[in-house]
């Protein structure tokens, strides 16, 4: 049976959201071929679904006798739903659909934590005068410094990705033609950055959901009880990270179908 | 799978470890971001391992007690806080200001632009730290005023390349603060494996302390050698004649408005971490609000009440009196029976910390009507997630390093380098320099330092003296051609009619000097060691 909340999380993650992770990729061929756009799906979600049945034993394990139907059935849900819709509308409009969701989403959610930012140096900055003038030691306020410090590049992570912020060695990248960098985005988006989330996911799902269960609090008695808030920030980075992702690995996928390759060199 | 490709796996098992590094340098010169470069390839690399059965699954457990780590760490809060006060220093044009007003008052002299450039490139670093920034401001600011009063132009690029590296190695910069947290955990490992279960620590004020000294000295090697170049090829460094920049009197009038409010701040942040007053972290969120009170101040605009002028004002002057308070008389509550004076002045600070709020709000409300407080908020998060992102990356690659048996092959290696210790800590900062031309300080400080430090510690070296030669021999990586970060930033804001070969041939010389720097520190190591021993043991 699925007895716990994080198990249905996990449930969700491996059958509904690594397959969508397909979408892009479909957008990328949907002007040539529909029914490419409708069939690729298929073997790709789920080459990546039986590549993370490898980590099976760190997150909820899809084999398990209690779990397996119903994993299999969302799963095909799932692949139903991304190919009849891939069918009727093309994937790149699926893929449209969801980058207008979620990248308002993530935005928003990275900008605010510019408030996070200010907010930090006020607390930090009331803690000193309190401390140095008055002796007075607040460790609510200190602890609430780390916290705000924790939320801001935690949930910065996926807004970062979208305005490129993220360092990157551009020896080749800065000289290559828009649709060589695109390809190298997808790539990445798929070779690493996918992986990299799905798999923090499921490491800090047992990590999270302890500290859930135990409603951990702060190791000082007056500190901020809310510990489990803060770790719960850890898989969130990662989701937010995944939208991010998905964004540009659609955009990406965009304008590989809209470029054209660059001709040969003609041998002289 | 057959017995043949089980037989190949395993030959090539043993050496994962080596090949994994090689697919990264091959994956970040893609250019997909570094940090996810990091943790995908160590990813590939997990999965490879457990497929050829070399590899424990329980290495990757700890990613999200690593990233955890990361947002707990007391000494990194600091970081976020000091990229706000550059950020503000830069966004409310304060430091092209400063740029400016030194211009003006060494202009007359000889040479004067390059050596306004030099003391501006040190204080910035202080404040910032990230090489890129700070070439792009001088470069925009500096070089077309340089190359418009007849600076030769190898010259003028090569001040302004090295005094926007300079920024590294002077604390407070960012850098030294990660660097710093790096070392200390790599000391402290370094001790208990060879069995010190009472290990020393050092910590990010030792690491500042350590690198006070030689940054001045770069400075002053810098200065010096601008001069020589002024006094004898005056040519190059021509003088502007004063009549240009104004009469004297008004240079200085308008120096002394602008100068001392940014140097107070810098000195104050920097003297309290090294004085042990203040945690990196409390001195950052001082800077921090410092320098917003200071942009608050400078923001003129049309249609500006002058209350808030002097609220910010007040509440500046509010904080230096609370800090001579302070300093004079004990001001801590919950005391029994405080005496006369002292209940006096307790109430007088209540009334000074009313007014920091008010200068603050003031400050706030015309920053963010300039639009600049939410700039300089967006820009900081931006930075500071890509730093720590960097983080999570590399905890990422060097627990699979590790799990693949990485530690003891690089250790290997270093104890098996000719010449011994000697011969080892080359061998490491020949990688470093080379690594340098691709990778930033932040990547190299979070992958390579806590691979190579604990054996290099383990050997004997000096964990401050290492960190100092680490970060000059970076800050010589980005100032060499043809690769050096530097001088490519400079070439973007460059204007066409400098040649790259300019930009290359005035690198030159300041390699030179950071190449004497670095004798001179590994002939005389107290240079780096004496003041964090002096001050704090």
């Amino acid at each position: 049976m699925l007895t716990t909340i994080g198990e249905v999380l996990m449930l969700t993650l491996w059958c509904v959201v690594a397959p969508t992770l397909i979408v892009p990729i479909g957008a990328m061929v949907s002007d040539r071929s529909r029914i490419a756009s409708a069939v690729l799906p298929f073997p790709l979600s789920l080459t990546v679904v039986f590549a993370f049945l490898l980590f099976s034993h760190l997150a909820v394990d899809l084999r398990r006798p209690d779990v397996n139907p119903y994993a299999f059935f969302l799963l095909l849900i799932t692949l139903c739903l991304i190919c009849a819709t891939g069918a009727k509308w093309g994937a790149d409009r699926i893929a449209q659909s969801i980058d207008g969701l979620l990248r308002p989403i993530v935005t928003a959610i990275g900008k605010a934590t510019g408030l996070f930012v200010l907010a930090m140096a006020l607390i930090q900055f009331t803690v000193v005068v309190l401390r140095y003038v008055f002796g007075w030691n607040s460790i609510l306020l200190q602890e609430s410094v780390t916290y705000l410090h924790g939320g801001t590049f935690l949930l910065a992570a996926g807004y970062a990705l979208l305005t490129n912020d993220h360092v990157r060695v551009d020896i080749f990248y800065g000289s290559a033609s828009p649709r060589r960098r695109a390809i190298i985005d997808l790539f990445g988006c798929y070779v690493f950055l996918f992986p990299f989330c799905l798999l923090t996911i499921a490491m800090s799902a047992p990590y999270v959901a302890n500290s859930w269960a135990a409603l951990e609090g702060s190791t000082e008695q007056s500190g901020i009880q809310a510990v489990f808030l803060l770790k719960s920030l850890i898989p969130a980075f990662a989701v937010l990270l995944l939208a991010a992702g998905f964004i540009i690995a659609t955009d990406a996928a965009r304008t590989i179908r809209d470029t054209k390759p660059a001709p040969k060199e003609a041998t002289a | 799978m057959d017995a043949g490709s089980g037989f190949c796996l395993c030959a090539a098992a043993g050496w994962l470890d080596v090949i994994m590094i090689a697919a990264l340098c091959g994956a970040i010169l893609l250019g997909f971001p570094v940090a996810f470069s990091l943790a995908g390839v160590a990813i590939i690399f997990a999965v490879i391992g457990l497929a050829s059965g070399v590899f424990d699954p329980a290495f990757l457990q700890p990613i999200p007690q690593r990233i955890n780590g990361a947002v707990m760490n007391s000494t990194l809060i600091a970081v976020p806080m000091f990229i706000l006060m550059g950020v503000i220093l830069e966004k409310a044009k304060i430091a092209e200001e400063l740029l400016d007003e030194m211009a003006r008052l060494f202009g007359s002299m000889r040479g004067g632009l390059g050596l306004s450039v030099t003391m501006v490139g040190a204080l910035l670093a202080a404040s910032t730290g990230i090489v890129g920034a700070t070439v792009v401001t001088m470069g925009l600011l500096s070089l077309p005023t340089m190359l418009k009063r007849g600076y030769d132009p190898a010259f003028a690029c090569g001040s302004i390349a090295a005094a926007g590296t300079l920024g590294q190695i002077i604390p407070p910069s960012i850098v030294l603060i990660l660097l710093g947290d790096v070392i200390s955990n790599a000391y402290q490992k370094a001790q208990l494996e060879q069995g010190v279960f009472a290990p020393e620590t050092i910590s990010v004020g030792d690491l500042f302390a350590g690198a006070l000294f030689p940054g001045l000295m770069l400075v002053g090697l810098y200065l010096l050698y601008q001069i020589a170049v002024a006094t004898f090829q005056g040519t190059k460094a021509p003088a502007i004649p004063q009549s240009e920049l104004g009469s004297r009197k008004e240079v200085w009038l308008a120096a002394a408005r602008t100068l001392p409010a940014p140097l107070l701040l810098i000195f104050a942040v920097l003297g309290s971490i090294l004085a042990g007053a203040a945690t990196p972290t409390e001195a950052a969120s001082v800077g921090a609000i410092g320098a917003l009170l200071i942009a608050g101040a400078r923001q003129r605009e049309d249609g500006a009440q002058s209350w808030e002028g002097r609220a910010i004002a007040a509440a500046a002057a509010a904080t230096v009196a609370l800090i001579l308070l302070t300093s004079n008389l004990d001001l801590r509550l919950g005391r029994e029976a405080p005496s006369g004076v002292e209940s006096l002045a307790i109430w007088i600070s209540f009334g000074l910390c009313a007014l920091i709020p008010l200068g603050l709000g003031a400050s706030v409300m015309r920053l963010s009507r300039g639009g600049v407080l939410s700039a300089a908020a967006d820009q900081t998060i931006r930075v500071t997630t890509m730093v720590f992102t960097i983080l999570i990356g590399a905890a990422a690659f060097s627990l699979v390093f590790r799990g693949l048996g990485g530690e003891e092959t690089v250790r290997g290696a270093l104890d098996a380098a000719p010449g011994g210790l000697a011969g080892a800590v080359i061998a490491v900062m020949l990688v470093m320099f080379v690594l340098g031309f691709f990778l930033d300080f932040i990547e190299i400080t979070f992958v390579v330092v806590p691979l190579v430090a604990p054996a290099l510690l383990k050997m004997g070296v000096d964990p401050v003296w290492l960190g100092v030669m680490m970060a000059i021999n970076l800050q010589t990586s980005f100032l060499t051609p043809p690769f050096g970060f530097a001088l490519f930033y400079l070439r973007g804001v460059a204007p066409e009619a400098v040649r790259t070969a300019d930009i290359y041939r005035g690198a030159i010389p300041f390699i030179a000097l950071q190449i004497a720097a670095l004798a001179a520190l590994t002939a005389f190591p107290a240079i780096a060691t004496w003041l964090p021993s002096a001050l704090y043991d």
